[in-house]
């Protein structure tokens, strides 16, 4: 089994290792309406699948897989999938109240300081629906910048010289 | 003074007209009122009335109303 044992937390916002004690619940977030209306994929998941790609990801070293949580509640997941260039980066919030807040911020920041700071990775790519303005103003201030436009999704990438500044300014705010 | 500020300062950072700024003007209720424009709204209001949120109080303010609660917790005349 992969041993993702890469936990990072600031500001009381936790990423931590996908694991048999937190794969179920991350279920039920992502079949959540509002979850999957931003996926590419926006079926619905059942537990057989979910447990085949719990299974998976477990043994694959280029996925690493987390449980984001504020204050040791659960209220989301992310993942970085590492390509042979770059990774990507995927993320969505269960939690309501998070993810309409400057809060949904903080989860990002971390994922792509493991990527840039620990993982010593020279580009992050997010692929973003058309129709999610939200995501594309949220990415755009961190620093993401557009790679190409398709007919229903847009490719954005990261690198570090692109974050740092603005993630400086970003965490100016959480400190508090 | 402090209500009409406050209506002043979510027109600008939601970028809506201000007679939509209403107390049930929700997170949800309204596209622009996203996780951005959250982060803008809160260093604004921060700003016109001389205040630090704390944590919790960020992430409760998800409508015109709890925004106005919030405040006058923090000792904001409305």
């Amino acid at each position: 089994m992969q041993q993702n044992t890469f936990l990072i937390q600031k500001f009381g916002m936790s990423l931590v290792p996908l694991s048999s004690d937190n794969v179920v619940q991350v279920l039920d977030w992502r079949n959540l309406d509002f979850v999957r209306a931003n996926m590419l994929n926006q079926q619905i998941i059942n537990a057989s699948e979910h447990q085949a790609w719990f299974e998976r990801v477990c043994h694959d070293d280029n996925e690493l897989h987390f449980v984001i949580e504020y204050k040791n509640a659960g209220v989301g997941a992310a993942n970085l999938k590492l390509q042979e260039k770059y990774a990507e980066s995927g993320l969505y919030l269960s939690d309501e109240a998070i993810r309409g807040s400057a809060y949904a911020f903080l989860p990002s920041l971390l994922l792509l300081e493991l990527a840039f700071d620990t993982l010593k990775l020279t580009e992050v790519r997010a692929t973003v629906l058309l129709h999610n303005t939200s995501a594309l103003r949220f990415n755009t201030q961190q620093g993401y910048e557009i790679v190409e436009e398709n007919t229903d999704h847009i490719m954005m990438r990261i690198t570090p010289e692109l974050f740092n500044p603005k993630k400086q300014k970003l965490y100016r705010f959480f400190d508090r | 003074m402090s209500n009409t500020t406050l209506i002043d300062v979510f027109s600008t950072s939601l970028n809506i007209e201000s007679n939509l700024v209403v107390d049930t003007l929700a997170y949800s209720e309204h596209p622009n009122w996203d996780s951005t424009a959250h982060m803008i709204l809160i260093t604004d209001l921060e700003s016109a009335f001389d205040v630090m949120l704390e944590p919790d109080d960020i992430i409760d303010m998800s409508s015109v109303a709890k925004a106005r609660r919030i405040l006058a917790k923090h000792g904001v005349a409305f």
